[in-house]
């Protein structure tokens, strides 16, 4: 049985490990010399004229976030040196529904060029890797508690998954004049998807009748759709050690990452900032706004009779009595036979669609000096019919034209404890940059419920602040 | 590079980096302790939803009757007495011998070619068994075996008739070519012959055999020693019907038990009152025979009780007893004659629930009759019972128990709590007990707090059909300290009483209508380690 724990701590470390859909920026989002900072709104253009992003090195992006519990709310050291599992506590961090979330981004392709000092044209080729898990609280006191304690309330065990892969490609334009207090911008992107898993209904309901010697009523209302999958033959050694096949139902990506999927989608991103006064400024954006039809190797699964309820009263002593030829195995079948029927699923091929996790950004920024802000930054996206927010407080100091360190305090993920740090740094065009909205998260992973990294290697042109500087040179007359 | 930010990117390379690699000890998985598990499950264990109706449709139909309104009554069909003509009156092989010596029927010397002719009738004396008188028998099947002996020097076509046996409407007549001082045998088929049997009308039991003898001369000489012998033999004797006096009286079983098999089912029962029971007797006949018949012993026994309720005299038993015979124009008919025995003697003793009849049965038949008698290998005589239990009354049942030996394992149970709930629309109530004993019949302890009634009656109306249901719940709790006395127990001792409405002091009746729900389910606190 330890063994067994061992497994069940494992296994809660990798979906903490797993990486969240949308991706979150907080710190990046105060550093303008970086230029993927226009991935969260496309009017912060950066401050270099020109910039291109080395081919899979410009920014390799990753995070992962847990909104129900920390590794360190279930493990924890005994005085015994032992490490001991508390469910109690962890069962208590939960709400009603909790995700574990994950992202990963990798940029094939990234170039941006300042055209008149106005205009600001930006294109991209982006790997995106987007996944979520739901679990239910309601799971895990039934598995833990067992289910007298709920007893005569409903549990929902509506676990869900959602996963999408794709790739993008963009291209972007942003109009920032000095005459106009208006920075605006916007991209479109359009979209080939490689796989995704989405499941639009898990309801699984069970309910314990106090008042009718505890009859179990259960019901199933499921949608699920799956793209990129198919039934594969697969060929393993039994127990005598024969080769037998089997088939499996598992990813086809066929000739991954060179293939072209047949499943298009869109998405448009927008934004802009407004100059309040000289050192003041507003911002705001909307991310991933679109969608993906999938088409290609398009699996559905839906209850063939959502919502019926099943009702199971105990062995139904009435087979033995009425018929004497029954067996026990007889009523196991009988019950088996009737909670498949109750949560049988169709499958179809029917091609579906699915809306980006569009992201919201508000932001304010106040200029300390020429080399420093500070300001405050408001998330949201939405996802499973509820918001998810986010607010984040940081600061940023500009070292010279070749450095800039950021840092922050970020609320996000019901996680309060998410310290953030940026650092860029360039040596001559070559811009190296490394950021992330909890740094403790290395430190302490036990005690993270959410973080991100981002890091990559760009080539800046035309650094502003030399022009600037040269132009501000006194002259010697 | 200046100081502070190379100072602060040192920082942040060394958190990014080399921290995400940082080894600790609360990641070592193999460091995990076991942890105590202890959820509290409720669970459905079993439920059952029945009908009266449910339950006798697997029982044997053959015993219940349900009226238009669903009112059971048990029936017992069951038989006293079955004779069978074939095996009560049966007849042994008839033998018979006849000689023809030269010296005194035919005259000495014959010569070669010359013939000579000589005839004889013999009488032969049927045996019929004791008391009967027969006119005349048709033979199912028979076999007439007859062997030849001749001594004399001469050929002999010897011819021999039966002129009172008659085949359609031929009398048997057969011949049998014996040569000089030889024996010859030879088996004739009689069955379909019909034997006349009272040697033309003046008396019974007797037929004659016509036999003629024709010697044709060798030119050997006939001394007077020579003879010619008969032996005869009518054996495989099997009727096809038989008319005449027939006397079956010393066929009829003398003194006999039978087993009344619906009583079986009542074992263990305690009080046990029917309103209106009774037995209703059916005697069938098909013996062309008068018969004087009549119970000189009828009993009903309980041999759990040992009580002896004797309803010989029962004025509700008629003596001689009921018995039609089929006249010559009923040959094949069974006759019917019943009585229905339901006065109190009769409650009395049903509701002592005899295990056994015990009946003896004086007849007399045949003698003195008028006309002629007859019986048919088909024919017989049966006296059944059919007994109707109208389930109107009341019941009683103390103290059922049993011992079981078993060895109860809790394996994972902390405590628990057993519930059953019980929705009753039968007049019924049921009490029982369950107690754990060691290995040396000790109780140890009790398992049904208070000794709570299992399962309460439903209420019944002014015509004691019952109304509605009554719910009864039972929580039967397993502390740790029971839970332990379970664990320990070698043997269950189970103790269960049940009685009719109010304790068996008021009839009630029971339909097929009336259901009873049973669900039982537990709480269980489990205290495992993972």
């Amino acid at each position: 049985m330890k063994k067994h724990a061992k497994y069940f701590v494992a296994f809660s470390l990798l979906l903490t490990a797993f990486s969240a859909l949308g991706q979150q920026n907080f710190t990046l989002y105060t550093m303008p010399y970086v230029q993927q900072r226009i991935q969260s709104n496309p009017a912060l253009v950066p401050k270099a004229k020109i910039h291109i992003g080395l081919p899979l090195i410009s920014s390799i992006y990753m995070s992962y976030g847990n909104s129900g519990f920390k590794y360190s709310d279930l493990v924890f050291k005994g005085s015994d040196d032992s490490l001991h599992l508390d469910f109690e506590n962890m069962i208590s961090k939960l709400k009603k529904k909790n995700y574990i979330s994950g992202s990963f981004q990798l940029d094939l392709l990234t170039f941006g060029m300042m055209l008149k000092d106005q205009h600001y044209v930006n294109l991209n080729v982006s790997e995106r890797f987007l996944g979520r898990a739901r679990y239910p609280k309601d799971f895990f006191e039934f598995a833990w508690y067992g289910n007298y304690p709920t007893i005569g309330e409903t549990l929902n065990f509506n676990f869900g998954l959602d996963v999408v892969h794709y790739r993008e490609f963009g291209i972007g334009y942003a109009h920032v004049t000095d005459e106009s207090k208006w920075k605006i911008g916007g991209k479109f992107k359009y979209i080939n998807a490689i796989g995704g898993f989405e499941t639009e209904k898990f309801d699984i309901l069970l309910h314990t009748d106090p008042d009718d010697v505890f009859t179990f009523t259960a019901s199933g209302d499921i949608e699920i759709n799956v793209a990129g999958f198919e039934e594969r033959e697969v060929e393993f050694i039994d127990d005598n050690g024969d080769t037998q096949t089997d088939t499996i139902f598992a990813p086809s990506f066929g000739n991954y990452p060179f293939s072209f999927y047949k499943n298009h989608g869109m998405g448009i991103d927008i934004g802009a900032e407004y100059n309040v006064m000289d050192k003041l400024h507003v911002n705001a954006s909307i991310i991933d706004m679109g969608f993906i039809r999938w088409k290609d190797k398009v699996h559905n699964f839906k209850s063939v009779t959502p919502g019926k309820e099943f009702k199971y009263r105990g062995l139904p002593l009435n087979e033995y009595l009425k018929d004497g030829d029954s067996t026990f195995y007889d009523g196991m079948d009988a019950l088996t036979d009737s909670l498949a029927k109750t949560f049988e699923v169709a499958v179809t091929n029917e091609p579906y669609t699915t809306k980006l996790s569009s992201q919201y950004h508000l932001g304010v920024t106040y200029d300390l000096s020429s080399d420093q802000q500070v300001g405050g930054h408001f998330y949201w996206h939405f996802f499973d019919g509820r918001w998810f927010p986010g607010a984040s407080l940081y600061y940023d100091k500009e070292f010279g034209d070749w450095c800039t360190i950021a840092v922050s305090y970020t609320l996000y993920n019901r996680s309060w404890s998410n310290i953030g740090l940026g650092a860029r740094i360039n040596g001559g065009p070559v811009q190296f940059y490394i950021v992330s909205d909890n740094i403790i998260a290395p430190f302490f992973p036990e005690d993270t419920k959410y973080s991100n990294l981002r890091v990559g290697i760009n080539i800046t042109l035309g650094n502003p602040n030399k022009k600037k500087e040269k132009a501000e040179a006194p002259r010697i007359e | 590079m200046k100081p502070i930010p190379k100072l602060l990117f040192s920082f942040l390379f060394v958190v990014l980096v080399l921290g995400s690699c940082l080894k600790k000890e609360i990641f070592e998985l193999d460091k995990i302790a076991k942890t105590k598990y202890t959820p509290e499950v409720a669970v459905p264990l079993v439920y059952t939803s029945l009908t009266l109706e449910d339950v006798i449709a697997n029982a044997n139909p053959d015993i219940i009757d349900v009226d238009n309104d669903g009112f059971i009554t048990l029936v017992y069909d069951g038989r006293l007495i079955s004779l069978m003509a074939k095996d009560a009156l049966t007849f042994t092989a008839q033998s018979f011998n006849y000689d023809i010596q030269p010296g005194i029927d035919i005259p000495i010397g014959l010569p070669n070619g010359d013939t000579v002719s000589y005839s004889d009738l013999q009488t032969i004396n049927f045996d019929a068994g004791t008391g009967n008188q027969l006119d005349s028998i048709v033979y199912k099947s028979a076999d007439f075996n007859i062997t030849v002996s001749s001594s004399f020097e001469a050929d002999i076509d010897l011819t021999i008739s039966i002129p009172s046996a008659k085949l359609g409407g031929s009398s048997f007549s057969q011949m049998m070519n014996i040569a000089p001082t030889s024996t010859e045998s030879a088996t004739f088929d009689m069955s379909g012959y019909t034997f006349d049997l009272t040697n033309g009308g003046t008396t019974t039991n007797e037929f004659s055999i016509y036999y003629k003898a024709v010697l044709t001369g060798t030119g050997m000489p006939v001394s007077a020693s020579d003879q010619l012998s008969v032996s005869g033999t009518f054996d495989n004797l099997e009727f096809d019907k038989v008319f005449g006096q027939i006397d079956i009286s010393g066929m009829v079983p003398d003194l006999d038990t039978v087993m009344i098999s619906l009583f079986n089912l009542a074992t263990g029962v305690g009080e046990f009152s029917l309103v209106s029971p009774s037995i209703t007797i059916n005697i069938t006949n098909s013996f062309g025979i008068p018969i004087d018949a009549s119970f000189s012993k009828l009993e009903g026994i309980n041999t759990i009780s040992g009580i002896t309720h004797d309803i010989t005299n029962n004025p509700d038993v008629p003596n001689p007893l009921p018995i039609s015979s089929p006249t010559i124009s009923q040959m094949g008919q069974s006759l019917t004659q019943s009585f229905t025995l339901a006065n109190q003697g009769i409650v009395d003793l049903i509701n002592d629930k005899p295990k056994f009849f015990v009946y003896q049965v004086d007849a007399n038949s045949g003698v003195g009759g008028t006309g002629q008698n007859f019986v048919l290998d088909t024919s017989k005589i049966e006296i059944d019972t059919h007994i109707e239990l109208p389930l109107h009354g009341t019941a009683k049942v103390f103290s059922m128990q049993d011992t079981i030996k078993l060895q109860l394992n809790f394996d994972g149970l902390e405590e628990f709590m057993l519930r059953i709930r019980i929705r009753n629309g039968f007049p019924i109530k049921v009490k029982t007990q369950m107690y754990f004993m060691d290995d040396l019949y000790n109780i140890t302890d009790s398992v049904i707090p208070d000794n709570k009634v299992l399962m309460d009656e439903a209420d019944i109306g002014s015509d004691g059909k019952a109304v509605g249901y009554t719910e009864t719940i039972l929580d039967i709790e397993f502390d740790p300290a029971k839970l332990s006395n379970a664990r320990k127990a070698k043997q269950i001792l189970l103790i269960g009483e049940a009685s009719t409405y109010k304790d068996a002091t008021e009839n009630v009746k029971i339909y097929t209508d009336y259901s009873i729900e049973i669900k039982a389910g537990m709480v269980a606190k489990i205290s495992t380690d993972f």
